[in-house]
């Protein structure tokens, strides 16, 4: 039989400077090089597992099921966070060049090497009430709680969460904000808001519309950009956003959302003289917390038109809004549309 | 290269930001391009409308990108906001051709139609890609050797890289690129592609400021002598609210903010005084200095 002729696997020179540090031990963090010849089959994790197997036993990182399910190897490349096991290190390479920068997540406190304390991300996660409320535990019908294709379409995309971290890590507002819930459990709280079986909005509203709750997201889209199943955090939050202002929830951003709305119908451009007046309403903190920075820009010349301008047609741009907003099935709002 | 463009200023620029208009056009003429203004289109929402209500927002901006299309130009922004909502808009009605159909249906009575194919690019992708660095570097009268540049890029030019997809959104270059181009060296930090905290100044002002606060000390601390931004609401809490973010994080800033058009006409050989530099709440006058 003649011998089998195999292809022979392209390989590349990739060198891995990681950071490696140890909360033990009284050392600043510092850089480490590594130097794979790294055949093209090799995930980033590949890397690292050579890398403990053969080079440095000590190297310290999270990993279980090499396969993009158990969530254990989140960490950062050149700064943005990553699944491990999910980046095939050529494709790393053609992105970043040969020197690929590694260090732990980030917005958590390293334990050692690539390791963080996940502790507040499980703690934030928690306080969402990530579970099923219901007082029909035991249903009479067909002894199962149903639920359409259709309902359950609803939540797919944020149930495949793996609570890797990536996100929270990543998050912006987290950065200067720890006490903010974070983006993974907001988008499980969406995930139980969405779910017809739940019976527990109610308590649900009452955490996720306090301080630090969603109101905190501040929209720069980083979770959407990292989380590797596309769960698309921010998209879950805005969907529990929605959600609490059409249940009447009054807030500072839902007197910031509604004014917005209502300058553009009006005139189509914003009006962003009346706009923070609006927004913050009788909170008195809030509009005297404006007089520095209106007085400032007034100075400077920097204060929009008391006239506010219109554009041509404005008319026109309050019909288009009627009718887009009337659209939806049986005149539902976007929101409601959101759970239909 | 296309040299006609039609020109959305945004909302801010007639506002709270008329400088960035003002340098802008001052830039377009220096460099050849014909600005188209589109008049009759309205605020893109910002992201804000969209959040609200999506079906508000697809709506208002397909009849926004509907307008530019009638022009038969591509369309022109000076705002990383008001390009981030188009270029996401664009992308979910590619995505979902049902959106498209549905915000025809509220923008057909008024008689427009959008397809779907309007191309927007920001002055920033114009300057790093359409004209390049040797093109642009050509037309520098007074390279800016003495400014070290901290680019502020600003979320919704950069996220989501599916709707966007000019600069890496991890590491991205253009703006280095045109910095280096007009003759300045560019300061690597990490706030340059994170959140001016600008979305949560009314949610959680304290917050929004530790954002600005954080990345204005890591420019600064990298040694920036100016901060240079696409995205005039970036502008806003980064210059105009300079004062307050000193006060709260207890510590003395004093980095100048440009927009990215100011800082071209200065290479271009504009005189500072046509730029409306005064308006700036952080004085600029360190910033002429250093070019002399």
């Amino acid at each position: 039989m003649a011998a089998r002729k195999t292809k022979k696997e392209q390989r590349k020179k990739v060198t891995l400077r990681i950071l490696r540090f140890d909360a033990s031990k009284a050392e600043d963090a510092s850089f480490e090089e590594f130097t794979i010849d790294a055949p093209q089959h090799f995930t980033l994790l590949d890397c690292l597992i050579h890398i403990k197997e053969r080079v440095d036993g000590s190297l310290t990182f999270r990993r279980n099921c090499r396969n993009a399910i158990c969530g254990s190897c989140a960490i950062r490349v050149n700064g943005q966070a990553v699944l491990a096991c999910k980046e095939h290190i050529h494709d790393l390479a053609a992105r970043y060049g040969k020197n690929i920068e590694v260090s732990a997540l980030g917005n958590m406190a390293v334990i050692k090497d690539l390791v963080t304390e996940m502790r507040p991300f499980w703690e934030q996660y928690k306080a969402v009430r990530p579970w099923l409320i219901t007082a029909n535990h035991a249903p009479e019908t067909h002894k199962e709680n149903r639920m359409s294709p259709h309902d359950r379409e609803k939540l797919v995309q944020t149930a495949d969460c793996i609570q890797c971290g990536a996100c929270y890590s990543d998050c912006n507002s987290v950065q200067v904000e720890p006490r903010f819930i974070g983006p993974a459990a907001l988008a499980k709280a969406w995930r139980f808001v969405a779910d017809t079986r739940d019976e527990g909005n109610n308590e649900r509203l009452k955490i996720y519309e306090q301080p630090h709750g969603h109101w905190d997201c501040t929209h720069c889209f980083y979770c959407i950009e990292v989380c590797p199943m596309d769960v698309a955090p921010m998209e879950q939050i805005l969907k529990l956003r929605r959600f609490a202002m059409d249940l009447g929830k009054k807030s500072t951003g839902q007197r910031h959302h509604d004014a917005f709305v209502g300058s553009i119908r009006k005139d189509g451009l914003l009006d962003e003289l009346t706009l923070p007046l609006k927004s913050h309403g009788l909170d008195l903190a809030g509009q005297l917390s404006l007089i520095p920075v209106g007085v400032r820009m007034a100075l400077h010349g920097k204060m929009p038109p008391l006239r506010h301008p219109k554009i041509e047609n404005a008319d026109e741009v309050r019909r288009v809004m009627h009718r887009a907003q009337n659209a939806g099935a049986s005149g539902a709002t976007s929101g409601q549309e959101d759970l239909q | 290269m296309t040299s006609r463009f039609a020109f959305w200023a945004g909302c801010v620029s007639k506002g709270a930001c008329r400088e960035l208009s003002v340098s802008t056009k001052i830039v377009a003429e220096r460099l050849g391009i014909e600005l188209v203004e589109l008049e009759a289109n309205t605020c893109t929402g910002a992201g804000v409308i969209g959040e609200r209500d999506p079906a508000a927002a697809y709506a208002l901006n397909a009849r926004n990108l509907a307008i530019a299309e009638r022009t038969g130009l591509p369309m022109l922004t000076q705002c990383s906001t008001c390009q981030g909502v188009l270029s996401q808009v664009n992308l979910a009605f590619k995505k979902d051709p049902k959106l498209l159909e549905r915000a025809n249906d509220a923008i057909r009575p008024e008689g427009y139609t959008y397809s779907g194919g309007q191309a927007v690019k920001h002055l920033l992708w114009v300057l790093a890609g359409d004209i390049g660095p040797a093109k642009l570097r050509k037309k520098v009268v007074r390279p800016l050797t003495g400014l070290r540049v901290a680019p502020f890029y600003g979320c919704y030019i950069l996220r989501p890289s599916e709707a966007l997809g000019f600069d890496d959104a991890n590491d991205p270059k253009s703006m280095e690129t045109v910095i280096e181009a007009l003759g300045a060296t560019p300061v690597r930090y990490e706030g340059r592609t994170k959140c001016c905290g600008f979305p949560i100044s009314m949610m959680n002002n304290d917050a929004s400021l530790r954002m600005a606060g954080t990345h204005l000390l890591d420019a600064k601390q990298n040694g920036a002598n100016v901060l240079c931004t696409p995205c005039p609401l970036c502008h806003l809490n980064l210059d105009s609210r300079q004062p307050d973010v000193e006060r709260h994080m207890k510590k003395d800033i004093g980095l100048p903010v440009l927009h990215l058009s100011q800082l071209v006409a200065l290479a271009l050989g504009v005189d500072p005084k046509e730029l409306k530099l005064p308006t700036h709440i952080v004085d600029t006058r360190p910033v002429i200095e250093a070019l002399r």
